[in-house]
């Protein structure tokens, strides 16, 4: 009892850290084993060690797919670090000192979130569509009919709709969080600024910023992992295939097709090592993505620790 | 060092995560193979109909979520009608079953009493038949004096029975907006050369003379369902049976035309951006003149209102040869885990008979392949206006196709997309599923 | 304390620009929800004939939808309140207290959000069946409120950066561990949880694949299953497709509307003294 005593903080750990390990950790080790065998998803499995590691690395079509997707989600991340990143803390910035009618922008920015991606993939037919979509009505009205076009899958555009998509509806997640995290700042730190008379964007970067950095950080770290996990938008777009060319393909997609086969009501592809390849896909995007984690948070702490 | 302590937690995580699936092995262990070869005589009914027949059950079905909106009113009936003929039998009738669910549920060793089959559609079927979890139905001498060998087939693996029986058709057809074509002089087509002619006539009109959607997997290859049996059905067949080869130059021929439209741009301005639901809008807004879809959306363009008309394609002798493949909506397998065999086996029987089927074709309009269904309506007499059911290529295929080559999914997700963008020929798409295919030895 | 820019013309017409397209897209689907099966299919975009609540009424008796909401609502309450317990208190635990293993911990709660749940369905799947809670929404509750990980990741931070000084004054006062949490951390970092709050209710209200999994019967399904059940056929049912997207995002976008604004203008007036 004593050993708990002097480690108080044992007793706010370990009610989460259980239910967290058996419904969010144990299953992934469980995945983990079935990535060390040959399995078809329902028969006989065989254990074959690293062999499907070994065959991922050297088959030169599942390479390409690998390499293919893995380039994709990079884009992705770059996208979304870069430009909507930095849009987040712009617009929260903008609502945090009361921009008049930031409550409704508020709600605006953040609203896409409740729409189910299905529904978004569809309003956006509705809305570009080269026949009724109102955005080419609208050219037409103007004079530009020869522009029409259907314009959410313009083959040349390839993953940058889903980019524009994901940006569309997931901006406010993050603009929502840095709003939290600059409400944080205390109002003493503020105030002492104004007095001072620093300028609006000076306030920003000498004061905000500094103190919502580890945010920043975080934040960025977890746009890493979305990159690298996004999966209903090039789902929807381009199928399991990951539309022609597989220019919509993305990391979950590579695997989910792998693993999964097609979904479609009237498919079902039965491959013979489809969930031990699966799983393995799954490992090395996990592995891709725990390594940055490491880096990242390590950096992170070993400053916040001195 | 940190990496070393994580490494600590992770073993340590990982020995709880050994425990635990140890515990769970004696339930879950996959395939529940093992049990039923060894003890095949258990299910056999002599032995499980000496339990009480007026005992009270409930038995377990899982229903197509992906099409619950469609099946939900006619289950409703067809279940109310078994139930009053078996009150003993408590049916719980649940649409929960999609691939992801199903895999789950085979996984876990959880199957439900019932659910749906898709029979020699697709390879997983018989995939659940090698490992053990279907029951095998031939033992209880069901009643299939209505049905064809064909229909027979679909539920056959190795010689024994697995499902109820289907007695509906999908097929494709071309749908057509009756004023846009009378407006271009053009009638319903009596051979491929007048189908074609009709194209060019709507094109220099300026209306796209077919939606297609190039986004969607599945939508876009409805014209190769449909011009493979036109083209090539003979040749199709004989490659099923080991007898012919899909380097064929009808196969050819079909998989060109396809190219063909794509190249001369019967598909429309932009074809290769359009997902399903743009390519339906365009032909129910009259920007399009016809759309190629299966007979289950006739329901979907009979609510446009549209002055609406449906023929089958052509070839060139003016034959109207249709792909024809079964209507998965009523084959249910009853799982060889189930405790409740013989009550799930007269469910089975009930989805046989005409009273269910019927239900079925009053409430969704499909094309039956037994006589004594009545069609629902004109416009569903119209979808079976047609001279021979040919084959299905995507099931050709299937029957081609190996654990480690699927020759299905090379034409859906490899030809199909090079074709439309005129990558390659007719000629090198029958060549690349030639290659991917693995032909019966005789 | 007067934070706003000197001129924001510019900033304003950029978020007026967004704000403008988002709110032209909700406006547009609840248009579309009004019209009748046939218009929407044969007439897209156009002017209705008539506008009616056919739709509306088709969808709140014969689809039943007050059901559908009641579970998602039931389950988003439950879930919600045993992530923002469970995670404060672990995130309190890593950032308050000096420990050995404090980073491991931490990159430890990480990784549930690196794996594809598709994988991990099986697992879970057994150890709920062997809890007796399949088809129960206590199943899914407890799956999905085992998603710590994003909130322990970002609430972490801000538990380590409060002021020191707050949490000595309280110990001397003689309060305990859990009183000092309760009382003085937790309402602290109110800002920063009410945003997790906010960002975990759309990931739990949108959650498709586990109750997809663990929820077989109709009585027992949430709502994005039942958007699920019209847009797989889409266009046959693209009348309740519409009526039901709009009535499953309009009245929760109201409410975020009031509600945030007012929490969000709350925190603000009081601020944190440091």
């Amino acid at each position: 009892m004593t050993w708990f005593k002097k480690r108080p903080f044992l007793w706010f750990i370990l009610p989460g850290f259980i239910l967290y390990s058996l419904f969010s950790v144990y299953p992934i080790f469980s995945a983990f084993q079935i990535s060390l065998n040959q399995w078809d998803g329902i028969g006989v499995k065989t254990f074959v060690g690293l062999d499907n590691y070994v065959e991922l690395f050297g088959n030169d079509e599942l390479f390409a797919q690998l390499t293919g997707a893995f380039r994709h989600s990079v884009i992705l991340f770059l996208l979304n670090a870069l430009a909507v990143l930095p849009a987040q803390l712009y617009m929260a910035y903008l609502l945090y000192s009361g921009i008049r009618g930031h409550r409704f922008f508020q709600a605006m920015i953040f609203s896409p979130q409740f729409i189910a991606t299905p529904v978004i993939v569809f309003m956006g037919t509705l809305i570009f569509d080269g026949n009724i979509g109102v955005f080419n009505k609208l050219l037409e009205a103007v004079g530009l009919g020869e522009w029409t076009r259907p314009w959410m899958g313009v083959p040349e555009f390839g993953i940058f709709i889903v980019w524009i998509m994901v940006a569309w509806s997931g901006i406010g997640v993050g603009m929502i969080f840095f709003l939290g995290a600059m409400k944080m700042i205390s109002s003493e730190v503020m105030e002492a600024a104004l007095l001072e008379g620093a300028s609006y964007w000076r306030r920003f970067f000498s004061i905000v910023l500094p103190q919502i950095k580890t945010t920043v950080l975080n934040m960025l770290i977890l746009t890493y992992i979305f990159a690298m996990t996004m999966f209903d938008y090039s789902f929807i777009l381009g199928g399991v295939s990951g539309g022609i060319n597989r220019s919509v393909d993305v990391m979950a997609l590579f695997f989910y097709r792998i693993a999964f086969g097609d979904n479609s009501a009237v498919g079902g592809t039965m491959n013979v090592n489809a969930m031990g390849m699966g799983t393995t896909i799954a490992c090395v995007m996990f592995a891709v993505i725990f390594i940055v984690a490491i880096i990242q948070v390590v950096i992170t702490y070993r400053r916040t620790e001195d | 060092m940190k990496l070393k302590r994580f490494v600590i937690v992770l073993a340590f995580v990982a020995m709880i995560g050994a425990l635990l699936q140890g515990c769970g092995k004696g339930n879950n262990d996959g395939s529940p193979s093992a049990s039923t070869s060894a003890s095949p005589s258990a299910s056999t009914p002599a032995e499980s109909s000496q339990a009480p027949s007026d005992e009270n059950v409930t038995l377990k079905v899982w229903g197509d979520l992906g099409n619950q909106a469609v099946l939900e009113e006619p289950f409703k009936k067809i279940n109310a009608a078994f139930t009053a003929k078996y009150p003993n039998i408590k049916l719980e009738y649940d649409f929960a079953q999609n691939d992801q669910s199903l895999n789950v549920a085979l996984q876990a060793n959880e199957l439900p009493d019932l659910f749906w089959v898709q029979g020699d559609k697709t390879s997983k079927m018989g995939e659940m038949v090698k490992n053990g979890f279907l029951k095998d139905l031939s033992s209880y001498n069901l009643d299939v004096s209505r049905y064809a060998n064909s229909e027979k087939a679909y539920c056959t693996v190795d010689g024994k029975l697995y499902c109820s029986l289907p007695s509906f058709f999908d097929t494709n057809v071309v749908y057509y907006n009756k004023d846009l074509y009378e407006k271009n002089g053009i009638k319903s087509p009596a051979t491929w050369d007048e189908f074609v002619q009709g194209l060019d006539k709507l094109k220099a009109a300026g209306v796209t003379p077919i939606a297609l959607a190039g986004k969607s997997e599945w939508d876009r290859a409805w014209p190769i369902f449909a011009f493979a049996p036109a083209f090539s059905n003979a040749a199709l067949k004989a490659a099923q049976t080991g007898d012919g080869k899909l380097t064929d130059p009808t196969v050819a021929e079909a998989l060109q035309a396809f190219r063909d439209f794509a190249d001369k741009g019967y598909f429309g301005k932009d074809f290769l951006a359009q997902d399903y639901a743009a390519a339906q809008f365009a032909f129910t807004n009259g920007k399009a003149a016809a759309i190629i879809d299966g007979t289950w959306s006739n329901s979907t363009y009979v609510a446009s209102g549209m002055n609406l008309g449906r023929f089958s394609i052509p070839n060139k002798d003016g034959k109207k040869i249709v792909q024809s493949s079964y209507s998965n909506f009523m084959t249910y397998a009853v799982a060889s885990a189930s405790k409740h065999p013989d009550q799930a086996v007269k469910y089975i029987e009930f989805l046989n008979s005409l009273e269910a089927q019927q239900i079925l074709e009053d409430a969704v309009g499909l094309v039956p392949t037994i006589k004594d269904i009545t069609a629902k309506d004109e416009g569903v007499k119209e979808l079976a206006v047609f001279d021979e059911a040919g084959v299905n290529i995507y099931t050709v295929l299937t029957a081609l196709s190996t654990s480690e080559s699927n020759a299905a999914d090379v034409l859906m997700k490899d030809v199909i997309p090079k074709l439309m963008t005129s990558a390659i020929t007719g000629a090198e798409g029958a060549a690349t599923l030639d290659k991917a295919a693995k032909y019966p030895t005789k | 304390m007067n934070l706003r820019p000197k001129r924001t013309y510019a900033s304003s017409a950029i978020l007026w620009l967004y704000s403008s397209f988002t709110l032209f897209v909700l406006v547009y689907m609840t248009y579309q929800a009004f019209r009748s099966k046939k218009e929407l299919l044969s007439n897209t975009f156009g002017w209705p004939d008539v506008f009616n609540f056919a739709n509306f009424k088709k969808l709140f008796v014969d689809a039943n939808f007050l059901r559908y909401l009641f579970n998602s609502t039931w389950i988003l309450v439950a879930v919600l309140a045993i992530i923002i317990l469970l995670s404060s208190m672990v995130a309190y635990g890593i950032g308050r207290f000096q420990f050995r293993f404090k980073s491991t911990v931490l990159l430890y709660f990480l990784i549930g959000l690196m794996f594809p749940v598709q994988l991990g369905i099986v697992p879970i799947f057994l150890l709920i069946r062997d809890m007796g809670l399949l088809n129960s929404q206590w199943g899914v509750i407890v799956v999905l409120a085992s998603g710590l990980s994003m909130p322990v990741f970002l609430l972490t931070t801000f538990f380590e950066k409060l002021p020191k000084d707050l949490y000595e004054s309280a110990k001397i006062d003689g309060a305990g561990e859990w009183t000092t949490f309760i009382r003085v951390m937790f309402p602290l970092a109110s800002p920063v949880i009410f945003s997790i709050c906010i960002i975990m209710s759309v990931q739990i209200w949108n959650q498709f694949f586990v109750p997809l999994i663990m929820l077989q019967s109709e009585a027992n399904k949430t709502i994005p299953l039942m958007i699920m059940k019209f847009t797989n056929n889409l266009m046959y049912n693209i009348d309740l497709a519409m009526v039901g997207s709009v009535m499953a995002t309009v009245p929760i976008l109201i409410l975020f509307f009031l509600f945030s604004g007012r929490v969000l203008e709350g925190v603000a007036s009081g601020g944190i003294k440091g």
